[in-house]
């Protein structure tokens, strides 16, 4: 399920949020609040 | 996806907006239907003509005194002084292919019966007349060659105008007509024969032995007639046997080679496929005409289609994000395309078929329904179809999924 | 494995002389049974990149995996044909055919798969479809005669009913109030467990 919106509100209703800016993810995290950035797996950046 | 679902498909766009898809038809209505009205009529005169040809004698060979195609000071056909009884004896003693032979003079004057009279065409002939026209006596007898001799004041009446002075259906035979202030008695009255080459009626008609038209009724003595009908032994005879006439002809007058002739030798086969030739010009070119109209309404539904696919190209964006292939969208507006096409055609053979029976029932115009030029509208409405839909349906098939789903 | 795999994905478009450079090297894993949400501002390159991921246009540079299978570099015809079993679409407006059944329209994808879905058996899924949308009452209502809310289930019956491994919701609530905003998310959330 992928639900597009410029609506970070709407977006809130997503378990994972992916945010675009100037052709790149520049935002990638899970509602259980890891924080990533770019691509990388979320898994890297909790160790 | 089937055709048969992509015909669903469009039956069900072409549904959804009833009135563009009548108003689409239309053109093809019309223009198919005056194909079929023109052919129709076209048809109707060519087949009258050939019940002509059959009823009038295929062998039947016609001499006029004069010629109008002469030089100097018109003649005027049958006009000119130049057939005799002499000529006919001359054709009947040295033309044995000419089986039957009648001198012919004729006038029109008012014949009147009791209390009603009536003008009309006397022809004054001879006794092999039936036999040459192959026309039946239907009561009474025609007269015979004594009548003939003696120049007797009888008459046998065409059935109009039986019908004119007697009342329809009556039996004259033995009563008594005036023509000229002199008492004919009538003889018998002939059988319903329709319209002439011409369109003149043939049945409004009275013949009389033409040496009683001579002596009688044209206040002229002589031997001048006006002209021989004659009918030869065969039908592939014809031609060699109206050379033949000819020859003698221009013998009997003294006409030296190089000179034109003094009459006219006119086969029936010259008439009727002067006529015949006619009516296929006039039925190419009603047709022709028609046929234009016919690529109107075609060009009519490509422009709808156009217009269509701008219309619903979101629905085209739609259909394809949802999977269908360029070939589906193209199919679907094809299909459209042909459907209103070809039921424009349909119901346009049925407004043709409908036109030109009326045509025949109120105005009595024959005509005949052409199966063939049916077949060819059903053909040519789907060309039409195919033809000109195909151009909006290729520019449906190309549109980007994309572009068309953000299109307003 | 996951469902979609996106690795340096990359879309310049050339419109005359100007290159727009829209997606420039995104790379993206996404498991079945997530429900992703995908933000930001118009001309962040994210509507380029649903197209991609939709399978209606494909990138310049990269490649993007679905369902272990590279669809980047596949023709129109392949394309549609994964569009129409492997995609489900839902859009802002709806884009239901006017003037046709509620059931008609969830009908339509099954149209257009290869071998052909037999009518009562496009019927039967149809309504199924429906009635988990909740609009088993519903099936013969035109679009018109429908609610904004019960038109964007309709539109949700149509992109499921094909059994898609991906569920693409284009802005779907940007023509609904907030109440039925939250009905139709909620209706999302609930599919998607």
């Amino acid at each position: 399920m992928i639900l597009i919106t410029h609506d970070h509100e709407i977006a809130a209703h997503g378990n994972r949020i992916v945010q675009f800016h100037d052709g790149l993810v520049v935002r990638d995290e899970t509602s259980a609040g890891e924080r990533v950035t770019g691509a990388a797996p979320a898994a890297e950046v909790l160790q | 996806m089937t055709l048969l679902v992509t015909i669903r498909v469009a039956l069900k766009a072409l549904g959804r907006n009833k009135l563009r898809t009548a108003l689409t038809m239309l053109g093809m209505i019309i223009g198919v239907a005056a194909v079929i009205t023109m052919v129709a009529l076209g048809r109707g005169a060519q087949q009258e003509i050939e019940t002509q040809i059959q009823s009038a004698g295929t062998n039947l060979i016609r001499v006029r005194a004069g010629n109008f195609r002469r030089g100097g000071v018109s003649m005027g056909v049958g006009g000119a002084p130049t057939l005799t009884v002499e000529d006919v004896e001359a054709i009947r003693r040295e033309v044995p292919g000419a089986r039957y032979l009648a001198a012919g003079v004729s006038t029109r004057d008012q014949v009147i019966a009791a209390n009603r009279n009536w003008n009309t065409q006397i022809e004054g002939t001879d006794v092999e007349l039936p036999l040459i026209r192959i026309w039946d006596v239907e009561t009474g007898v025609f007269f015979n060659p004594s009548h003939v001799r003696s120049a007797a004041k009888v008459a046998v009446l065409g059935s109009v105008v039986r019908d004119n002075l007697f009342g329809e259906g009556a039996d004259p035979v033995g009563e008594r007509i005036r023509i000229r202030n002199q008492s004919f008695q009538v003889l018998g009255v002939m059988a319903p024969k329709g319209t002439g080459g011409f369109g003149q009626d043939q049945d409004d008609t009275i013949f009389v032995p033409y040496t009683t038209v001579q002596k009688k009724l044209r206040g002229r003595d002589g031997t001048n007639i006006s002209g021989i009908t004659i009918s030869a032994d065969s039908p592939d005879n014809v031609n060699p046997v109206a050379d033949e006439i000819t020859a003698v002809l221009r013998a009997q007058h003294g006409i030296p080679p190089g000179e034109p002739d003094d009459f006219m030798v006119r086969t029936q086969t010259d008439i009727t496929t002067m006529r015949s030739q006619m009516t296929q010009t006039m039925t190419g070119l009603l047709a022709g005409i028609a046929g234009v109209s016919l690529i109107v309404g075609g060009i009519g539904i490509m422009n709808i289609m156009l217009v269509s696919v701008t219309e619903r190209t979101r629905e085209i964006g739609l259909r394809m994000a949802l999977g269908a292939k360029g070939r589906h969208v193209l199919w679907q507006f094809l299909v459209e395309a042909i459907v209103l096409s070809l039921v424009g055609g349909v119901v346009g053979i049925g407004l043709g078929f409908g036109v030109s029976e009326s045509l025949t029932r109120v105005l009595l115009w024959p005509t005949a329904f052409p199966a063939d030029a049916v077949a060819l509208a059903v053909g040519f409405a789907a060309a039409v179809g195919i033809f000109f839909g195909f151009y909006p349906a290729r520019q449906a098939a190309r549109l980007d999924p994309i572009d068309s789903l953000r299109f307003e | 494995m996951p469902v979609i795999a996106v690795r340096d994905l990359a879309k310049t478009y050339s419109t005359g002389a100007v290159e727009v450079r829209a997606v420039r090297g995104v790379n993206l894993d996404i498991e079945a049974g997530e429900f992703v949400a995908v933000v930001g501002p118009s001309g962040s390159g994210k509507s380029t990149f649903m197209h991609i991921l939709g399978c209606l246009d494909r990138p310049t540079r990269g490649s993007y995996e679905l369902e272990g299978r590279d669809v980047s570099r596949l023709t129109r015809d392949q394309l549609a044909d994964i569009r129409n079993t492997k995609i489900g679409f839902v859009f802002q407006g709806f884009n239901l055919l006017a003037r046709t059944s509620a059931l008609e329209n969830v009908e339509l994808p099954l149209l257009y798969r290869g071998p052909s879905v037999r009518g009562a058996e496009r019927r039967r899924r149809a309504l199924a479809m429906l009635d988990a949308v909740g609009l088993a009452d519903r099936v013969d209502h035109m679009p018109n005669q429908l609610s904004g809310g019960q038109q964007q289930r309709v539109a949700i019956a149509r992109a499921l009913v094909n059994d898609p491994a991906i569920l693409l919701a284009d802005e779907p609530t940007g023509n609904l109030d907030s109440t039925t905003s939250r009905e139709v998310l909620d209706l999302f959330r609930q599919l998607n467990a």
